[in-house]
Order: structure tokens, then sequence, then C-alpha cells
């Protein structure tokens, strides 16, 4: 087992230091501020993505870190930490719309940053609007790769692991998903 | 439809599509101290801005008084430091003059502290603006691409230590930051620890960055060279919040610890309460754990669940914050939080845990043959005894990775694969069926093959206190004679102790604890808005005594009399959702009509108390405590009951689930459910008991990934003669096998009226 200790230098982490992190975090609750700062933007976007509010965003976001930090010795150093982290969102954000019922699809959430950056992009405003039109029209599963791929930047490893589901099927559902998209846009 | 991978133009189009905003540093930074520090106010003063960082070392400078009175009353010179610990004056000291910033091109270096011990060197650094894009702990690229921020390597390179920073001494000396692990914060890169000494007469010194800490190279600013000055803390002061010894003992909670039932001379566990710091967050104590009769077997002792009772009777848990040790003379840091209320406060270390290991070598075996089986058993009957403690292997069975790859014990939100990778290699093992005698919590055991010991899962049997103990080897099953060694056993010690302790220095040893008085709830009407055609109303609920896991309490009704006596509805402006609305937090009510001049008297019929102890903060409890798990079989069919008997307690309210059965959409249907099942056709209905008294209600979840589970239905306070009937719902199917229950919030009726009379 990695101990990451003095003797380990503090890196720009890489997925290998995962280990070694939540092992310093096991023994050390300070530690688990490491873990926090690789994690925290992806699940923050993925749950405003889901919710569209900042403030909703933040409070999933809070409920997830402190459930998984209280519940850090229960994980078992097996498979993807952020798989086991994004269940824990998607279970808070249950609770959540269970509570409220309100979910905003993607269009929304992309609409919420056409305003923040008004400066705009390189892409026309037309195309991505049409984009986010055809994505709000997918169900709800594939919705959500989309959030994983895209907003959490989730690897194939990574989604396949939540989802329970194979890499190369998950790659595939997105290729296809993709590729329907920009069949649509055409 | 195309498999083909995607052009990487169209997957950047799709990815700023969907783009939202990366969440705000500032909470960022707040939750960050909030889940590695808890509730300790310093952290704002520390972490959010420059300014406020400034302020504290400002803060820290005025702390620095002279006491030698109080110094040789308490004897040992020990201050607190938020952030820093214990800070001991045992002459020669030297801290931070003054905090020092440096700020070039937008980005900001902040040196908040510095203390110079006669052996090693303390710094606490931080920075600030550096852009998202350019902090790796933000940017897109910065898995891919590590190497371009400061610190990064890839899988196998030589340590990088460019962002380390080097302390420059007056003579050119230039000191690395130590390597050894004494000082825990030296893991992180903002708070360096320099094994040296200083010579007496440097009072100046510069900070050296290469490169700061996970910004992109080439695009922050480099090379940074930060000086600045210490003073010497005379001898005779303390340093940050006073600290005072206090070395009592505690006494035990009950008589009769649950280990007292062993036959041996098996340890009482005490503790002693060493000192107590106070901050503005409230105490932090030290503590230490003991056994009246040292056993040589004893490997290690360490505190469980620790928490003070204050004045008012407000249980408030306390955090460990200290590294864990199997040194049996570790002090252990406990901080609050949150703040108790004045007065005196009961310490109490309701668990701990002990372990032992045998002093001679238990190892036991077994004659698997040459050719074992999947579920092949051997009755073992091999009992141990442990400085006291009984074990006693019954028997052992050839197991397989498919018999363990589900563990109700390994908490998974979803219910997901608890082993995802799968068995990576460990195939075939031994399940061993061991009875844990009195006390024992947990055994640890090897079986002593080489290819053993890759996969070890713990579970209970559902004759409890047996547990199955697995372990799995590659390369098949073991064969011949296989050894198998005990090597630790943890006991778990109830109600280890307790101590009153008192800001004014008293500490006694306690023998009870206080009882949390009957919570009194109060409205409290904060704002009224006229308009021309309404009202709005703000009001705000609070609890006294209120327990830790209370989210919130929200009005059931409200109405307003005006001046003539007409009764005007308030209509709440808010969602109903406790989590949105805090203890404290305000409602906002708008009348229906506009009332008359005058007077204006608002009342609140009922309100709901909503209790969440897994989500409070902090948490109250930890997910295994609030779950219960039955097995409902690999084909539950519709209108199947099962018996259940798990007890819960919420805020002191009992809970008692008392069975499940099996049912459809169809039992909970009504015109609620606009859309219908949307799916969730299947799931289970939970009879739940509680206070005849007591009008409640629950919300529970059953933790499902597949299928999945999520509509949920409940009978709204009850009336005291029945019981409450809690349903969900799962997509596709009823979940199989053993199912898990976790109860996530217990909302009770609070029945009463409460009013606020306004007059312009």
């Amino acid at each position: 087992m990695i101990v990451f200790g003095a003797d380990r230098k503090m890196q720009t982490m890489v997925k290998d230091d995962i280990p070694a992190l939540i092992t310093a975090a096991l023994e050390n609750p300070s530690a688990f501020d490491k873990l926090y700062d690789r994690y925290v933007q992806p699940i923050y976007r993925y749950v405003y993505s889901r919710v569209g509010s900042a403030h909703e965003a933040e409070d999933i976001t809070s409920q997830t870190f402190m459930a998984a930090y209280e519940s850090l010795a229960r994980y078992r150093e097996r498979g993807q930490f952020s798989a086991w982290l994004f269940r824990i969102a998607r279970s808070k954000l249950n609770d959540h719309f269970r509570r409220s019922r309100r979910e905003v699809g993607l269009e929304a959430a992309g609409q919420i940053l056409e305003r923040e950056d008004a400066l705009g992009t390189l892409i026309r405003a037309e195309e991505l609007s049409r984009i986010r039109s055809i994505i709000d029209h997918l169900d709800e599963e594939e919705q959500d790769l989309i959030r994983l791929r895209y907003v959490a930047d989730l690897s194939f490893v990574e989604i396949a692991d939540l989802l329970g589901r194979r890499e190369d099927a998950v790659k595939k559902s997105v290729y296809r998903l993709l590729a329907r998209l920009k069949s649509q846009m055409e | 439809m195309s498999d083909t991978q995607p052009s990487p133009e169209f997957e950047e189009q799709v990815r700023k599509a969907v783009a939202v905003p990366n969440a705000n540093p500032e909470f960022v930074n707040k939750l960050r101290y909030e889940l590695v520090r808890g509730p300790v106010k310093m952290k704002s003063r520390l972490m959010l801005r420059p300014a406020w960082a400034m302020a504290f070392v400002l803060a820290l400078a005025v702390m620095i008084v002279s006491v030698p009175g109080m110094a040789a009353a308490i004897g040992r010179l020990l201050g607190y430091v938020p952030e820093v610990g214990l800070v001991e004056n045992t002459g020669n000291l030297r801290m931070l003059a003054e905090p020092v910033s440096v700020t070039r091109d937008g980005v900001t270096v902040t040196i908040t502290s510095v203390f110079v011990y006669q052996d090693h060197v303390e710094v606490i650094y931080e920075m600030s603006g550096i852009a998202p894009e350019n902090d790796s702990t933000q940017a897109a690229d910065a898995q891919t691409n590590p190497k371009a921020f400061c610190g990064g390597m890839e899988v196998g390179d030589p340590p990088n230590t460019d962002g380390d920073p080097i302390l420059l001494l007056p003579d050119g000396t230039r000191i690395v930051r130590m390597f050894g692990t004494e000082y825990p914060q030296n893991v992180f890169a903002m708070k360096p620890v320099y094994d040296t000494s200083i010579p007496a007469d440097m009072m100046e010194l510069k900070l050296l960055i290469k490169c700061l800490q996970w910004a992109r190279r080439g695009s922050v600013p480099e090379n940074w060279e930060v000086p600045f000055k210490l003073v010497s803390v005379p001898e005779g002061t303390v340093v940050g919040e006073p600290v005072v010894d206090v070395n009592v003992t505690s006494e035990p909670i009950t008589t009769t610890p649950d280990s007292s039932a062993v036959e041996s001379s098996s340890p009482q566990v005490a503790f002693t309460l060493e000192r107590v710091a106070q901050s503005d967050a409230g105490p932090i104590f030290y503590i230490r754990l003991n056994a009246a009769n040292p056993d040589p077997a004893i490997v290690t002792v360490f505190p469980r669940d620790v928490y003070v009772i204050d004045s008012q009777g407000q249980k408030i848990q306390l955090m460990n914050n200290t590294m864990y040790s199997e040194d049996p003379a570790t002090v252990w840091e406990y901080i609050s939080t949150a703040r108790p209320a004045d007065g005196a406060l009961t310490l109490v270390v309701a668990d701990a845990v002990m372990k032992y290991a045998p002093l001679n070598e238990t190892i036991f075996s077994f004659d698997a043959g040459e050719n074992p089986q999947h579920d092949q058993t051997w009755v073992l009957n091999q009992e141990f005894d442990i400085a006291g403690y009984k074990v006693n292997v019954e028997s052992v069975r050839a197991a397989t990775f498919a018999d363990i790859e589900d563990n109700p014990e390994i908490w998974d939100p979803q219910g997901g694969p608890d082993y995802p990778e799968g068995s990576q290699g460990f195939d075939n093992g031994y399940q061993f069926s061991i009875k844990l005698g009195e006390s024992v919590s947990n055994v640890e055991m090897d079986i002593l093959s080489e290819s053993c010991g890759g996969l070890t899962d713990v579970r209970p049997s559902e004759a409890s206190p047996v547990v199955f103990y697995t372990q799995l080897c590659r390369d098949g099953y073991p064969k011949g004679n296989v050894n198998v060694i005990l090597r630790k056993i943890s006991i778990l010690m109830k109600n280890v102790g307790q101590v009153v302790w008192s800001p004014d220095g008293a500490a006694i040893p306690a023998a009870g604890i206080p009882v949390p008085t009957t919570p009194e709830v109060t409205m409290t009407l904060e704002k009224i808005v006229p308009l021309d055609s309404a009202t709005i109303f703000y009001l705000s609920m609070d609890m006294e005594n209120k327990d830790p896991s209370l989210i919130s309490i929200m009005p059931d009704s409200a109405y307003v009399i005006d001046s003539q006596g007409e009764k005007i509805s308030l209509r709440g402006n808010y969602v109903l959702q406790p989590f949105e609305h805090r203890v404290g937090s305000l409602f906002q009510y708008t009348s229906q009509s506009k009332p008359a001049n005058g007077p204006l008297t608002v009342v609140v019929e009922n309100a709901v108390a909503y209790y969440a102890p897994l989500y409070s903060d902090p948490p109250q409890a930890t997910p295994e405590e609030m779950s219960f798990t039955f097995d409902v079989g690999e084909n539950p069919q519709y209108g199947q009951t099962w018996e259940l008997d798990n007890e819960f307690v919420i805020a002191g309210y009992p809970l008692k689930v008392t069975s499940a059965q099996a049912v459809t959409f169809e039992e909970i249907r009504t015109p609620d459910f606009i859309d219908g099942s949307q799916g969730y056709d299947f799931g289970y209905q939970f009879a739940v008991e509680g206070d005849p008294s007591v009008k409640f209600n629950v919300l529970m979840d059953i933790m499902s990934e597949s299928p999945m589970c999520g509509l949920s239905n409940g009978t709204r306070w009850v009336p005291s003669d029945s019981k409450l009937l809690f349903t969900q719902l799962c997509r596709e199917k009823y979940p199989s096998g053993l199912v898990k229950v976790t109860i996530g919030e217990l909302s009770v009726l609070l029945e009463n009226t409460w009013q606020a009379t306004w007059t312009p």
C-alpha cells in the first residue's frame, strides 16, 4: 500500500495518486482536502447541470462531500473513486428532486452559461443553441451520459464504473449519441 | 448509426453547448475548510481573502500577552493557534512579525504564519489570483498534461520539488523542506516544515518559490521571493489562546462497561482530559486513553465517539484532529463542531476501540484436501482466548468471489457493485464463520499463503454475533493443510467515561449525563414590508435546546389578523424544502389582501421540525447507523411481507420499522401523481411505529442502483393509534436479495400556535 506521507511529494495530481490520497485521508482527515480539490469542480458542474442553480448546486455539492468525508472509511480501494463520489452526488440529487420535483434540462444549464459568458466563443451561438435543443430532447439517461462525459469530464472508465457498465459499451453509447446529434445538425 | 469516433471539433462544440460555470472559489474554500477542519471560525480569517488572513495575523500579534503569572500557573506555556495547533513557548521562540504579501500580475502570495522553534521552522502561506485555467485543480487538461503544471509528474517520474518553497537565510544558506513524518501538516505544500535551527540573530528571511504549486508553468509568475521578518516571543508569554492543563481522569458513565462481562481481568478504559484550549469556535480538548490494568496484549486503544453536552443540554459532536497512531500514549485532539453554550461542559467518551494481538502466534489449520470444491465446508470449532476475549472459528467454507461481491456492509448510496473492478484474480478462497465473544467487534486473520490476502471481506451473518470473514487467493484454492493466523481482535469499549469541565478551569469526573430539556419552539416576526395591495411578512422559527440533527422548522399555516379583526391568509413564498430553510432562516409570506392600517398580529398554526442526522452539519449519524437490511430472496412476489424489528432513535424520537411488503404503484396511486408511475412500478411499503404521542413522518431510501428506486409516498401525520406507512418504488422490478434501506429524514408535527403583534 502506498502511504502518502512526507516522503511522497505533493504533486499535481494524476489518477494514480488517488489511492495514496485516500490512504492519507484515512490516516489524517485533513488530507481529505486533496481529494476534495480534485473532484469538487466536476461534482459541482455535474450537479449544477442537473439543478440549474448555483445555490442549490452548492448545497448538494456540500452534502456530497460531507457524506463522502464521513463515509470514507467504508470506501474500498477498488474501482474508481470518482464513481463512488458521483454515486453519492446522484443520491443527493435524487433526494433533492424528490423534494422539489424540478430538474433542469441541459438546454437551461447551457443558457445560464451563455449569459455569464457574454464574450462568446468562436462557435456561433446559433449552432450551440441547436445542439442544446437537440440534447434537451434526448431521454434522461442519454442526457446523463452527456453530462458525465462533457460537463463532469469523466473518463469512459469512470462512467462505466459509475453506471455499472462496460467501458467499451459506454464509449459506444456516447459516440453513437454524438453521431446522432451530428446527423440531426446536418 | 455509426460508432465512429466523433471529431474533436464536434466534441468541443458539445462541450461548449453544455458547459456550466465552475463553483465560486469562495464556496470551494469554505467547504474545504468545513470538511477538514470542522466549522472552526478561524477558517474565514485564514482562507478566504488575503485581507482576512492579514487580520488574523494581526489578531495573533495582539494575542501575545505577557502573562507570567498565568504561565506559571499553567506551567507549560502552551497556546493554541487556529490552523497551527498547539504552540509551546519554551524560550527562544520567534514568530512572523506581520503578514507579508507579494503580488505580481494579479497573483498574490501571502505568508500568514511562521514559527521558528529551536529545532525546526513551521511556515504557512497561501496563494490567490490564479485563473482557473491555470490552476491544475480546475484546469481541463490537468489530467492529460500534468507536467504543464508546477509539481506535476507522470507515473514513474522522480519527485518534482519545483513547487516546494525554500528558506533563504541572510547568510545565503538555503534550507529545503523536511521530508520526515514528524509533522503531519508537512504533507501540505502550503505548510512546509524545515528541520533546522535558525541562528538567534537572524530575524529577516526569505521564502523562495520556483513556481507556485499546481499553477500552470509559464502562465503564472515564477521565481518568487517573499521576504519576511521575525519577532522574538518573550519568555513567559503564551502565543494564541491560552491552554489550560487539566489532567483529570474520567469516571465511568456506567459502573459496568460492556467489557466487564468478560471473565478475565480485562482492563477498564478511562480517559484523562490533559488540557483544554479555547478558540472562537469552542474548546479544543486533549485527551489520552488509558487502560486501568495494562495488558501486554494490548496493541492500542483509541476513541471512536466523543462529544460534549453543554449547559443547555445540547449534544455537540467532537471531531478528531489527530493522525491515527497505534502509540498508546497518543494524545488525541478533539475540536468542537459547534459552539457550546456558556457554562460547564460534560465531555463524554462514549465509545473506544481496543486492539489486542495474541502474545503467542495463534495459528490454526484445516485439511482442505487435494481438490477442494466450492461450498465444501469443514467444521473447525477452534476457540481462542485473547486476554479473556473469546473468538470461536466455527467452520470454514470454500468460497469464490461471487460469494462476496455484494457486501451489505459496504455503503454505497445506490447499491452498486462493491468490488467494481471484479476479483482481480483473487477468485477462490475460504470463508470462515466466526463467533465473536462478548464485546469483540472485529478480527484480523490471514491465510498463510503467498497467493492469498489480496481480497478480504467481513460481513455480519444473520445469526449475530457470528461474522463471515473471507479471504480470497489467486491460482485456485489453497490445498492440503491450510494454515491461518489470527492476528488481532478489536474490542468495542462502550461508555468509557466523562469529565465535567468548566471554562473557569475546574474539572471534575462526572457520573451522570444531563438530560436535555424539552424543546421549546419560538416564532419571531423579523420584518414587514407594506405594499399597495398586500403586506409581506418575514418570520423565522427556532427551537431551544435543539437537537443537532435538526435541519429546519417550517410553519404549517399562517395568517394575519388586522386592526379590524379580519383574518387574512398568508401565502408562503418559498419552496417546501427543509434544506433550503435552515433553522433561523427567514420565511417570506404575502397577505392575500391588504390588511387594515394599525397593529397586525401574525399567527402561525403548527409547524414541522425536520431532523436529518445524516445530512446535518456536522452529521449526527453514519449511514450504517441509519440503515437496515432485509432479505427478500431472489424472486420477491407482490403481497409478500417480511416482519422486521429495526429500531432507531432520531433526536430522541424512537422509530421502529416493523414490516416490509412488496407493493406496486397501484397501492399509492393518487391524483397527485400527475405523471403516473413514470416506470416506478414495484417496491416496498414499510410500516413504521413511533412514539404514539408524536405525529411524525419519515423519508427512507431503498439503496439500489439496479433497479433504480425513487418514487416515494408516505402517510402524513398518522393518528397516534396506527402505523406510518412509507412506500418507495423502483423501476422495472423489485430489488432482490439483501435490500438495504436508509432513513434519511424524520419530520415531527409541532402542534401549537405562535403569534407576534406588530404595531406601526
